[in-house]
Parts: structure tokens; C-alpha cells; sequence
């Protein structure tokens, strides 16, 4: 009987989502993936340049754009249109806990979303790579997806709940708050659907080919927080329905927009800390690998690599790592051509550390975007010599090093005096409060 | 509780025990919308039989009846379904069915459909035989496969009253229930209403138009402007509504001579003359009524114009509210 009633929600809410006509444009929206991976067969020369190329538009588009566009299209009418009609009242007159309501149109959005983008994506990508690339690259981008639906699918039920203008607010949040502010602010990455569907897709591809700055555990427990947080508010509202409530005011009115512009850097300030600190809490968990040792050594990727060749010539472990209370048991696979080129490395780090720390940031953002160009760029306008080439998105070669940020990867350095190889890997495992 | 048919129960069911708490009880409830005060301070009880529930438009009907059905949060006040508040409290829709006043029904259901769907989130044990028996009872089973949104205004009503019977509630709220329907299907839901009532339901319906709740419901409450004017039997309220100080306008050959023999009959209250005619304030409608023809004869007076000034049905509760 329980079962009936969560069906009959359900259904109710999928024959809304079928019979109205926005729904319709979510899957012709989902035909772009479909015509840009024919695209790429045909531009692409080899399997590898094809990888990478699918990839990134995956991010790029798919990910940035059409995700968030669909989940918005049918997250926000799976409530807004009852809402709007009063039909609601049909549903909320009965004595089923509003939880349970939320909780199954959530469901039915995520599913709705997936059922229209995992099926494009695993098409587009049969065409794209014809089963090339690392092993279950596009399933992997497909579940990525359709988990990252369900994120999105709760925060905009939550949103259409909260404001008559959830259309709006919701795009306001994907363009700006995602799209913009994402970009400088990395608190605010830890705290976007869009970094937490990339990270997920790096978690279920084995090889690293999506740079993601979110490590995946972390990801995966912000997004359950976030979602469980959605849900929760979504019920609070649900619980307070009122009929024919006042239409709510935009919260900028006339006479608050000199406030507004006055509290939104504040805002974005605060946005900032939380994610940094919800980061922080999520550090806590069991789950450490090399990106976390970054974060914790305090100023990303550059200042690990330095520690790592420390380690490796046995002069101990960097003091900081220790400070920070775990010791590393088997550092990352450093094979140092030449004692000069490891020196080269250590002088560096000093480098690294000179730079201010938006900068930093900001290198592994963009490298967590494009891992290999913005990399590349990265070395050249630092060293100001050089070449870069790139392969398939896997390895890179160029001619002297400044900065890693990329872990499982190749790297083969061709240093001023010697051919230096290194490979990050796994291997790194730190104990607690060791 | 669902699987009852919608034979009458018990006797002894009928009317409640005493010191069971009453069906519906508002207890000082006020509601305002931001500085607007839509209910002010209203007091009732309902238990039992049907109940009309009487006032113009935007007179804060609709805003009661939402606060009763759990659907609003009384500013201040309480509202109580069989003793438990009805705001944040689904477990009341148990013994609640409302039939909201808005017209829109999921076009994409077809009556059965959505009479099933009411009963299978009520949780009912045999959700199909409960949607045919609402079916029945609404006398929509001919229709009932076809889409909700082909659907006359009627029929819509009744499919939404079906939703609203599909649990056998023992409270029935009803929003405009009469609202675009032919005076046949108003008869056909007359004898639902007061079938239903027999069986002890406490029934309540809000309507602007008092004659809708003739031979309909005993006992009216009337509300204007947010406030309780008046409560009592149909034939009282209407009794008031009728016989109360009337103002005419008329324009005829003769003013002058008109409002002399007007003035001289004791329905009769007052007489002013202007420029565009006179006005008439009487006490008595029918007496002047009768009175107006026999004066314009003997006066020779031919009436060119007869009109009531104040008949708005704003105009009818205002007086009650000043009463």
C-alpha cells in the first residue's frame, strides 16, 4: 500500500512531465551531443585526438550546459505547473508526509533528465570513439551525468518551491554562480553540481582524462549533503504550502538594490569560506590521495611535487605535511633522470611558493578545464621557452617544468640538462595523525 | 473506514456524541496578506448537516475555507479539524475533502483516473471500487474514460467533487461549487449535497448568491469585509436581506406633485427632490412597490424611470455589517 501510494505519486507527476510542452524541448536539446560527437569523428585524425576532443566537449557542453538546462526545464515544472494552476492542492490534500512527495518527484526528475541525456551520451559517444579511449570512459560519463541530474533535479525542485521566478533564479545560478563565479572562487567550485558531475565522472573513469579540481570522495559527500539539504527545504516549503500565496518578491526591489550591491560581495565572500570549509570537513574523511596531500601542504600541486622529490632522495618529508598530522608512507613514483634536474625541482618550488595563491588556484581550475593546453600555456609564459605537445590527453611532453597539477599522469620533462620522467601515481598513503 | 459504502451509517453516527470535539471549530481566526486583512476575528463552529457560507467577492470566503482545509496559516486565531489544528497537519485530510474553487483539474486524467489517483493517495485499501463508487455517486460513470479536459464546466465540478468524496470524508468544503453549471446539473448536485448531509456530513459551500443556498442549507453564515455579519437559517438572512431600507430613484412627468402623494403613504421614509428626479427611501420594498403606481395615477404623473440605487450586493451585506 505504502509502495501504491509512492507510485501513484509517481505516475502523477510523469504524466505532468509528458503532457507539457517544455518537456519536449529538453529532448531536442539532447540531439546536440548526438550531431557534435559526427562532428568529431570526422575532424579527428586519430582514436586518442578523439578522446579528447569528446571529452571536452562533454564538459563544455553537455555538462555546462545542457545538464543543468534540462534538469532546470524539468525540475522546476515538476512542482511549478501544479503550483501555478492550483492542481496542487489535489496532491497535498491527502495524508501523505510531504517528505515522501518531495523524495519521488526528485526521483522522477532525475530520472526524467537521465532518461533524456544517458541515452545521448552513450550514443554520442559510440559514434565519436567507436568504443576507443580508456575502458568505460562513456558509461562512466554517462552515470556521471545522470547522477549529476538527480543534484541538479533536487536544487531546483527546492528552487521552484521557494520563488515563482525559479526559472529565472535557477539560470541565474547555473550562468553566474557556476558559470562565473565558479571560475575565481574555489570555495564556490565546492559548492557547484557542475565541478561535483565532473568529479564523479573522474571517479568512474580509471584513467584520469577529465581534470577535476574536486577529488571525487569529496564530491560525492558534498553533493550528498547538498542534495539531502535540497530535499529538506524543499519539504519545509511543502509542509507550509499556502494557497494563493502572495507571489514572493524579488529579492531585488527598488529600494534594496544599493543594499544588495552592498552585501553581494559579502555574500560571495561568505559562499566562499562555506565551500572552503565544507572542503575542509570533507578533508576529514578516510579517503587521502595525492590532490588532498596538495591541498593540505596549503598551496596546491607545485609545492607536493617538491615534497615528493624531497621523500625520494631520503631527506625526509616536507615539515608541513607533518605539521599537518599524516606522514606518507610510500611517496608517488618520482624517477629523477639526473640529481641536477632534481635540484632544478627543489629551486622551483620556491617559485611555486612566490606565487600568489589565486594564481595557483586559478592554474589548477583551468587545468581541471583543459588539462593539457592550459597547462602548456601555463609552462610556456612562466619559462618562456619551450614546446608543448599533446597526446591524446594522457601525456605530455615539454621541455622544462614549473608546475604539476594533474595526478596519475605521465609527464615526461626534457629538463636543460636531462630527460626527466615522472610518474604520479597512486601509492600514497597517509595515516591519520600520524 | 473506506471500504464503507456510502450507505447511511448508523444512526447514532449521525450527529455527534457529545463531547466529541465538533467537525470544524475557528477559534478568533484572522488572516491578513501582508497589510490586508482578508478574515478578521471569526469565530464558528460547524458539526454536522450543510452550512452556506455567504459573502461577496473578496469578502475572505475562499481565504476561510483554505485555512480549513489546512492550505493557509491563520494569522492568528485557530482553526481546528475534529479538535487537532488543520495547518501542518495532513493526517486530517483523513476526514476532509475540499473541492477548491479553481477550475483547473489534470486535463491529462481522465475522471476514473483522477478519482483513482485521490483514493490511492488516501491509501484506501480497494482504490478501484472507491473511484467507481465516487464515479457513481457524482453520476459521471458514463463519462468516466474520458479526459478530464474534454470535460464541460459541470462535469469538471463533479469529477473534482468525486476527487474530494473518493474517502468517504466526514468534512466536505466546497469553494463556489455552483459555479458554471445549467440549472439542471445544480439540481442534480443539490440532491448529492443534501443526500450527503442526511448521512451526517458536515458540509460547508461558499457562494456569493444567496439563493443558491435555498432548500440547500439551514444554517448561513454570512461574511463581509474579512468579518462575520451575520449567521442563522436561510429564511432569516434572507428575511433580513430583503426587508431592510431601500432607496429608489425615479424620474417621472410630474416630480413635484409624485413626491407629495409619495410622502403621504407610511412605507414611505423620505423624499428628496433634485434636479435629476427623486430619491425614495423606504422601509418596506413591497409596500412601496404597491404603493408607487396608485400615487403616479392619481397625480396623473407619468413614470419615466424606476431605479433602485443601492441593490449592488456589496450594498446588501454593508447594511448588514452596519446593522
Amino acid at each position: 500500500m505504502r509502495n501504491s501510494v509512492e507510485m501513484t505519486l509517481a505516475g502523477l507527476a510523469f504524466r505532468q512531465l509528458t503532457s507539457s510542452k517544455r518537456s519536449l524541448w529538453a529532448v531536442a536539446l539532447a540531439a546536440l551531443p548526438i550531431l557534435l560527437s559526427v562532428l568529431i569523428r570526422m575532424k579527428s585524425k586519430t582514436p586518442e585526438a578523439a578522446v579528447g576532443e569528446y571529452v571536452i566537449y562533454w564538459q563544455t557542453l553537455t555538462v555546462a550546459v545542457l545538464l543543468p538546462i534540462i534538469a532546470l526545464v524539468v525540475g522546476t515544472g515538476i512542482f511549478g505547473a501544479e503550483v501555478e494552476d492550483g492542481t496542487l492542492t489535489y496532491v497535498l490534500g491527502k495524508p501523505v508526509a510531504r517528505w515522501r512527495m518531495v523524495v519521488t518527484r526528485i526521483v522522477v526528475a532525475g530520472l526524467a533528465t537521465a532518461a533524456v541525456l544517458v541515452p545521448a551520451t552513450l550514443i554520442s559517444g559510440f559514434v565519436a570513439l567507436e568504443g576507443m579511449g580508456p575502458e568505460g570512459l562513456v558509461p562512466a560519463l554517462a552515470a556521471a551525468l545522470a547522477l549529476g541530474g538527480f543534484l541538479y533535479c533536487a536544487l531546483f525542485v527546492a528552487l521552484s518551491l521557494a520563488t515563482r521566478r525559479a526559472l529565472v533564479a535557477g539560470l541565474a545560478y547555473v550562468v553566474i554562480w557556476e558559470g562565473l563565479l565558479a571560475g575565481s572562487f574555489g570555495g564556490i567550485r565546492a559548492l557547484s553540481v557542475r565541478y561535483y558531475t565532473q568529479a564523479f565522472a573522474n571517479g568512474l573513469v580509471s584513467a584520469d582524462v577529465i581534470g577535476s579540481p574536486l577529488e571525487p570522495g569529496k564530491a560525492a559527500v558534498l553533493a550528498a549533503v547538498v542534495a539531502v539539504l535540497a530535499a529538506l527545504y524543499a519539504t519545509r516549503r511543502l509542509r507550509r504550502f499556502e494557497i494563493g500565496e502572495a507571489v514572493l518578491r524579488w529579492p531585488m526591489g527598488r529600494r534594496r538594490r544599493g543594499r544588495t550591491r552592498r552585501v553581494l560581495p559579502l555574500l560571495l565572500f561568505a559562499a566562499d569560506v562555506a565551500g572552503s570549509a565544507a572542503l575542509g570537513a570533507a578533508r576529514l574523511l578516510p579517503r587521502r590521495d595525492a590532490d588532498e596531500l596538495g591541498e593540505r601542504a596549503g598551496f596546491g600541486a607545485a609545492n607536493v611535487l617538491a615534497r615528493k622529490s624531497c621523500e625520494r632522495v631520503g631527506r625526509g618529508a616536507d615539515p608541513r605535511a607533518r605539521g599537518g598530522g599524516f606522514d606518507v608512507q610510500e611517496p608517488f613514483k618520482l624517477r629523477v633522470g639526473q640529481r641536477r634536474a632534481l635540484l632544478r625541482l627543489q629551486s622551483r618550488r620556491h617559485h611555486a611558493r612566490l606565487l600568489p595563491r589565486r594564481d595557483a588556484d586559478d592554474l589548477r581550475q583551468r587545468a581541471g578545464a583543459r588539462p593539457a593546453d592550459v597547462f602548456g600555456r601555463q609552462v610556456r609564459e612562466r619559462v618562456g621557452r619551450g614546446t608543448v605537445s599533446r597526446a591524446c590527453g594522457l601525456k605530455f611532453r615539454f621541455e622544462t617544468l614549473v608546475e604539476l597539477g594533474i595526478r596519475q599522469h605521465v609527464f615526461e620533462v626534457r629538463g636543460q640538462v636531462e630527460i626527466v620522467r615522472i610518474s604520479m601515481g597512486h601509492g600514497c598513503h597517509p595515516r591519520p595523525g600520524g | 473506514m473506506s471500504t464503507q459504502t456510502l450507505a447511511p451509517p448508523a444512526p447514532a453516527a449521525v450527529r455527534p456524541a457529545a463531547g466529541r470535539a465538533p467537525a470544524v471549530e475557528l477559534r478568533n481566526v484572522s488572516h491578513w496578506y501582508g497589510n490586508v486583512v482578508a478574515v478578521n476575528d471569526v469565530s464558528f463552529t460547524l458539526d454536522g448537516g450543510i452550512t452556506g457560507l455567504l459573502g461577496p467577492n473578496g469578502a475572505g470566503k475562499s481565504t476561510l475555507l483554505h485555512m480549513m482545509a489546512g492550505f493557509l496559516a491563520p494569522s492568528a486565531g485557530e482553526v481546528l479539524v475534529d479538535g487537532r489544528p488543520a495547518w501542518k497537519n495532513p493526517q486530517m485530510y483523513r476526514s476532509l475533502g475540499l473541492v477548491p474553487e479553481r477550475e483547473a483539474v489534470y486535463p491529462f486524467l481522465t475522471g476514473y483516473e483522477f478519482a483513482l489517483m485521490n483514493a490511492q493517495l488516501h491509501g484506501l485499501p480497494d482504490p478501484e471500487a472507491a473511484a467507481e463508487r465516487a464515479m457513481d455517486t457524482v453520476d459521471l460513470r458514463a463519462a468516466m474514460h474520458r479526459k478530464i479536459g474534454g470535460y464541460s464546466k459541470g462535469m469538471r465540478q463533479r469529477a473534482k467533487i468525486a476527487g474530494a468524496l473518493v474517502h468517504d470524508p466526514g468534512i466536505l468544503l466546497l469553494d463556489e461549487p455552483f459555479n458554471g453549471m445549467d440549472p439542471g446539473q445544480r439540481m442534480q448536485m443539490l440532491e448529492l449535497l443534501r443526500d450527503l448531509a442526511a448521512r451526517g456530513n458536515t458540509i460547508l459551500i461558499s457562494t456569493h448568491i444567496l439563493e443558491e443556498l435555498h432548500h440547500l442549507a439551514n444554517n448561513v453564515l454570512v461574511v463581509v469585509a474579512g468579518r462575520l455579519a451575520a449567521s442563522g437559517h436561510f429564511r432569516e438572512i434572507r428575511r433580513l436581506m430583503t426587508d431592510r431600507p431601500h432607496t429608489f430613484t425615479l424620474r417621472s412627468s410630474d416630480d413635484r406633485s409624485l413626491a407629495a402623494a409619495l410622502m403621504a403613504d407610511p412605507s414611505v421614509q423620505g423624499i428628496e427632490l433634485g434636479a435629476q428626479g427623486i430619491t425614495v427611501r423606504t422601509t418596506e420594498r413591497t409596500g412601496f412597490a404597491r404603493t408607487l403606481p396608485l400615487a403616479a395615477r392619481a397625480t396623473g404623473a407619468t413614470l419615466y424611470e424606476l431605479r433602485p440605487t443601492d441593490e449592488s450586493l456589496e450594498s446588501v451585506f454593508s447594511y448588514l455589517v452596519k446593522r
